[in-house]
C-alpha cells in the first residue's frame, strides 16, 4: 500500500469535507491569479498601446500618478523633433471619459497633422476633416460594445460627439479608444497648449546603439521631463505600482486563506484519525513517514484546487474584462509564467499549510491514540 | 541472546497514583511462545505495550536483542521490521481492502509485485484468499482478525504481539484464529506472546506468566 494511494483514500474517503477544501483552495488561487493577471494585463494594454502605431520612446513626467495627470507644454513638440534621428513627434493628450452614462473609455486627442492618424486601420469612414471639432474615431471593441457605427453620436460630458470613423486596432487599449483631434480635446477638456506627453518615432532603420544616442538627444532637449520606451513610461506610472501593490496584498491575503483552510481541514482530519494515526505508528511507520503522508494530502487537496482555481481565474479575468466600466483597461492576461507562479505558490501554501498538523500527528501517543478507538 | 528482555521494569500513571506494573523482570528468548494471564487490571496490556515501544517505563530497562531501547524512533523502527502486532479490536482501516490493510504494514522499500505477492500469500495462508478485495465492515470478526494476524506477519517478524486475539470472537471462530495464529507464527519461526484470561488458550503456550497487581506472581514452563 502506497503512502500516495493511501492519501487518496482519506480524501475520497470524505468527500464533502475534500471537495469544500478544494473548492476554497480553488477560489483563494483564482483571486489571486485574475487579481494579479488583471493589473499586469492593465500595464501591458498600456504598453502595448503605446507601441502599436510605431512609437519607440515616449516624453513624459517623472514619476507620473497616473496616466492621464501628466501636462507638458505643447511648445516642447518642435524641440524634441529638431533632435537628430528623430523621424516623428507627436504630442498626446490623455484623458478617461465616462461615454453615454455607462463605459469608461481611454479619449485621446491626436494633432491633426500627426503621424499617428496616418497609421490608422479604419474599417469605415474616415478620420476628422479639418475644422471638425466635435468628430471622433472610436476603436472597433468599444464601437461593438456600444452598437455604434459611423455616423452615430456619443455623449461625453453632456456634449453629442459625431462617429466619422471606426479603427481596427490589435492592442487591446486602443481597441477601446476615442481619437479627437488634440485642439478639439483640448478646447473641450480646457487644457489649451498642455499634452499628457510626446510619442516619439525615430528614423528606420534603427539600431540599439543608434536609439540609445537619440534618447540622449531626448533627454537633453526634454529639459525637466523624462524619456522612457513604452515599458518604462507604463512602469513609471506611480497608479500602477499602487495598483499592483493592492493587487499583491489581496493575492497574499487569499492565499493565506487557503494556509488556514488546508490546516483547519488537516487539522480536522487528524482530530478524527487520531485513531488510524496510532495504529500506523503501532506498525511501526515512522515519523517522517506520518508527516509525510498528511502533508500529501495536503499537497493533493491544494494541487487540484489550484488546477481549478487556474481556470475560475481565467473565467473570472473574461468576465472582468467584458465590463463596460473598464472597457479597455482590463483584458484576460494569463502567461505560462503566471500561471507556474501562482500554482506553485499556491502549492507551497498548502504544504506549509499541512505541516502543523502533520505534525501534531507524529506527536500522538501510539498507545493513547489506540485506546479511542 | 533473550529477544526481549525487562529488568525492574516499573510504569506508574497519574503521577504515580497508579503502578500498573512494578518492578517486572522477564526474558522472551527467540521461538518461545508465551501466556500472560491474570485478572483486569493487573498490568498485561502495559506490559505488551513496553515489549514493543508502545509504552514507555517509568524507570527499568527494556533490552530487545541485547540492546536497551529508549528512544521511540528505535522502537518504531523495530516494531516495523521485527514485531507484529494482533489487538483484540483488530486495528483495521476501514477504507483499505484486506489486502491493502496487510500492505499497509510493509517495512522499507519494495517493489509493487513483491508487496502483492506478500499480501496474497500471507492471505491464503490464513485461509482469506478470497476475500482480498473485500473491506474490513463487509467482513466477519474471525475474517478480521485473520486479516490482522497477515498483516502481523508480513515483515517476517521476529517477535509477535497478542492482545486477547480472540476476545472479541465467538468460541468456535476463537478456537480457529488461535490456531491459526500458533501454526502460522511456529511456521515462522517467531517468538509469540499473548494476552488471554482463558486457561484454555494459555495451554497453547509453552510457558505461562500469572500478573497480578502488576507484579510476576508465577512464571512457569509447560
Amino acid at each position: 500500500m502506497r503512502k500516495f494511494q493511501l492519501a487518496v483514500h482519506h480524501i475520497v474517503g470524505r468527500p464533502l469535507r475534500s471537495v469544500l477544501t478544494v473548492i476554497g483552495i480553488a477560489i483563494a488561487c483564482a483571486g489571486s491569479l485574475s487579481v494579479t493577471g488583471l493589473i499586469q494585463g492593465v500595464q501591458d494594454s498600456l504598453e502595448q498601446g503605446m507601441e502599436e502605431p510605431g512609437v519607440d520612446f515616449i516624453v513624459g513626467e517623472r514619476a507620473s500618478f497616473s496616466l492621464v495627470g501628466g501636462s507638458i507644454p505643447e511648445s516642447l513638440g518642435p524641440k524634441l523633433a529638431e533632435v537628430a534621428g528623430v523621424s516623428d513627434v507627436s504630442g498626446v493628450l490623455f484623458n478617461v471619459e465616462t461615454v453615454d452614462n455607462s463605459a469608461n473609455v481611454v479619449v485621446s486627442g491626436w494633432p491633426r497633422d500627426s503621424f499617428l492618424w496616418k497609421s490608422l486601420d479604419l474599417t469605415g469612414g474616415r478620420i476628422p476633416a479639418a475644422g471638425e471639432n466635435r468628430s471622433i474615431v472610436l476603436g472597433q471593441s468599444i464601437a461593438g460594445a456600444l452598437k455604434k457605427t459611423v455616423g452615430d453620436e456619443i455623449d461625453i460630458r453632456f456634449t453629442k460627439f459625431k462617429i466619422v470613423g471606426i479603427a481596427r486596432f490589435s492592442s487591446y487599449l486602443n481597441q477601446n479608444i476615442v481619437l479627437i483631434p488634440l485642439d478639439a480635446l483640448q478646447e473641450f477638456l480646457s487644457r489649451r497648449d498642455s499634452v499628457t506627453f510626446f510619442q516619439i518615432r525615430l528614423a528606420r532603420p534603427i539600431d540599439p546603439e543608434r536609439a540609445a544616442q537619440v534618447k540622449t538627444g531626448l533627454t537633453a532637449a526634454a529639459g525637466n521631463f523624462a524619456v522612457f520606451d513604452n515599458g518604462e513610461f507604463t512602469s513609471d506610472i506611480r497608479l500602477i505600482g499602487i495598483i499592483r501593490a493592492i493587487a499583491e496584498t489581496i493575492s497574499v491575503i487569499m492565499l493565506g486563506l487557503a494556509l488556514l483552510l488546508v490546516a483547519t481541514t488537516l487539522l480536522m482530519a487528524v482530530n478524527e484519525r487520531t485513531y488510524e494515526i496510532g495504529v500506523l505508528a503501532a506498525l511501526g511507520w515512522s515519523d517522517f513517514g506520518i508527516l509525510s503522508l498528511i502533508v500529501l494530502e495536503g499537497v493533493l487537496m491544494t494541487a487540484v484546487g489550484a488546477a481549478m482555481g487556474v481556470g475560475l481565474g481565467m473565467g473570472v479575468m473574461q468576465v472582468a474584462s467584458q465590463s463596460s466600466l473598464a472597457a479597455g483597461y482590463l483584458r484576460p492576461f494569463i502567461t505560462l509564467a503566471l500561471v507556474v507562479r501562482t500554482v506553485t505558490l499556491t502549492i507551497a501554501i498548502g504544504t506549509l499549510g499541512a505541516l502543523y498538523p502533520a505534525w501534531r500527528a507524529t506527536r500522538l501517543d501510539p498507545a493513547e491514540a489506540l485506546r479511542r478507538q | 541472546m533473550a529477544l526481549v528482555e525487562l529488568n525492574h521494569v516499573r510504569r506508574e500513571f497519574d503521577g504515580g497514583r497508579i503502578v500498573a506494573l512494578a518492578g517486572v523482570s522477564l526474558a522472551i528468548e527467540p521461538g518461545e511462545t508465551m501466556a500472560i494471564v491474570g485478572p483486569s487490571g493487573s498490568g498485561k496490556s502495559t506490559l505488551l505495550n513496553l515489549l514493543c515501544g508502545l509504552d514507555h517505563p517509568t524507570s527499568g530497562e527494556v533490552k530487545f536483542e541485547g540492546r536497551p531501547v529508549n528512544d521511540r524512533t528505535d522502537w518504531r523502527r523495530i516494531r516495523a521490521r521485527h514485531v507484529g502486532i494482533v489487538f483484540q479490536s483488530f486495528c483495521l482501516l476501514p477504507e483499505l481492502t484486506a489486502r491493502e490493510n496487510i500492505e499497509v504494514a510493509i517495512a522499507g522499500n519494495i517493489r509493487d509485485s513483491e508487496r502483492r505477492e506478500r499480501s496474497l500469500e500471507l492471505l491464503n495462508a490464513v485461509g482469506l484468499s478470497g476475500r482480498a478485495d473485500q473491506r474490513p465492515p463487509q467482513m466477519s470478526g474471525g475474517e478480521r482478525q485473520r486479516v490482522a494476524i497477515a498483516r502481523a506477519l508480513i515483515n517476517r517478524p521476529r517477535l509477535v504481539l497478542a492482545d486477547e486475539p480472540t476476545g472479541n470472537l465467538d468460541q468456535a471462530n476463537g478456537r480457529h484464529v488461535l490456531e491459526l495464529l500458533m501454526n502460522v507464527v511456529s511456521s515462522k519461526g517467531a517468538a509469540l506472546v499473548m494476552i488471554t484470561h482463558e486457561a484454555a488458550i494459555a495451554a497453547f503456550c509453552g510457558r505461562r506468566l500469572v500478573l497480578v497487581d502488576g507484579q510476576v506472581a508465577s512464571d512457569s514452563h509447560a
